[in-house]
């Protein structure tokens, strides 16, 4: 099989020391393969958000080591870091995390932008971006001028815009109804059939179900993991899983 | 001669095709074809209009699996849970690939009926999940009152360090 997209290999990372230790990752190993999506699954505090932290950057592990695209974050200084987040990994937050003072389609260009790409050209990325996610009539209106799911549809055009391959998803659809957060699910999932990675980090079940592999954690351990067989005879008489 | 089933369906034979203006009694390859009768269509629609009867649960195997458990020495009742957790969820990976496949099909009324079976079987996965995460909850915070007191109380980590 190809190099995965992501690679967390036996990653730990604990807050504090002697007592006070927090472990909050204990050797845990994850490989993400392009065109596929894999929630991760736990309750509060089993680590799913710092896995998610660690995988896009913003934070290092305290052993382990995290590749994306083949290459390990820990061995980038800040700056060659801060470029990977921006042209390589895309994140979506639970509240958006747009700039109220920017336009949709502004919101998306600002990574081109801060990566140096002329205005007009980052626009025109954005552009198709928004129409991809199905909002293209959309760009020039402000954060507050739209509703919560058209403002998660700009945060996933954000995380998509130039082609990057890794997509970090944490309760993206926290703060929608049931049917705004599966057409959220839908988009990211229309984007790793389309050859991205994606992450998924979610307490909701029906959500993490549309992943191709569901990771459970537990106190920062992976405890279990689930592959769903092809569906084609799963109604059939008699049959049981 | 006809025969009147509870339903109210009446089996038409070929002589009686054409009477009673239940239609033709059977088809050219033989096949017997039911027409609804009156007193039928009354009870169609009397049971259209019944809510249906919530009596006594159906046997729940997960639920005395479970209970089980909890009560019998030795037994690993995280290991119990996960083991289902896991298969539910596969299930209910299954049911969202066949409903992403049905949604094509959602214009035509057996296209509908079929995606709203399977989101049926969805929200009953769903909440087999949802149980099975509360279950565990409850034992670990049980688990956890029953510790000497001596233990460090998880309220004690910096909040701002603590893994979500």
């Amino acid at each position: 099989m190809n190099q995965p997209v992501l690679d967390l290999r036996d990653v730990s990372r604990v807050h504090g020391s002697g007592s006070t230790a927090v472990h909050a990752l204990r050797s845990v190993g994850v490989q993400v393969y392009a065109g596929e999506l894999v929630a991760v699954m736990g309750p509060s505090g089993s680590g799913k958000s710092t896995l998610l932290t660690l995988a896009g950057g913003l934070d290092r592990p305290s052993s382990g080591s995290v590749l994306v695209e083949g290459t390990a974050l820990e061995s980038l200084d800040q700056g060659h870091r801060a470029r990977m987040r921006r042209t390589a990994i895309g994140y979506v937050f639970q509240d958006f995390n747009l700039i109220p003072a920017l336009t949709a389609a502004e919101n998306v260009a600002l990574p081109r932008e801060l990566d140096g790409e002329r205005s007009r050209a980052a626009r025109r990325a954005a552009l198709a971006a928004l129409t991809e996610v199905g909002i293209g009539e959309l760009a020039d209106r402000f954060p507050d001028e739209l509703s919560g799911g058209q403002q998660q549809r700009v945060a996933i055009a954000r995380a998509v815009v130039g082609e990057r391959r890794l997509i970090l998803a944490d309760e993206p659809t926290g703060a929608l109804d049931t049917e705004t957060g599966e057409d959220i699910l839908g988009l990211l999932r229309a984007r790793c059939d389309a050859g991205a990675a994606g992450v998924l980090v979610t307490h909701e079940a029906r959500y993490a179900a549309w992943a191709d592999r569901v990771v459970f954690l537990r106190d920062g351990r992976i405890v279990d993991e689930t592959r769903a067989d092809r569906p084609d005879s799963l109604l059939e008489t008699g049959k049981t899983r | 001669m006809a025969v009147e089933h509870r339903s109210g369906l009446h089996n038409l034979g070929p002589t009686r095709t054409g009477r009673d203006g239940g239609g033709a009694g059977s088809d050219d390859d033989g096949h017997v074809i039911y027409s609804v009768t009156e007193p039928g269509r009354g009870e169609v629609a009397a049971w259209f209009s019944t809510p249906v009867q919530r009596t006594q649960p159906p046997r729940d195997e997960l639920a005395i699996k479970l209970a089980l458990a909890v009560t019998v020495p030795g037994v690993d009742v995280d290991a119990v849970i996960q083991a289902q957790r896991s298969a539910t969820m596969a299930a209910l990976q299954d049911y969202t690939r066949l409903k992403r496949a049905a949604q094509a099909k959602q214009e035509e009324p057996a296209g509908m009926a079929w995606s709203l079976v399977l989101d049926s079987f969805v929200f009953a996965a769903e909440a087999e999940i949802r149980w099975l995460d509360h279950s565990e909850a409850r034992l670990r915070r049980a688990a956890r009152e029953r510790q000497p007191s001596s233990a460090p109380a998880p309220a004690s980590v910096d909040p701002k360090v603590r893994a979500r």
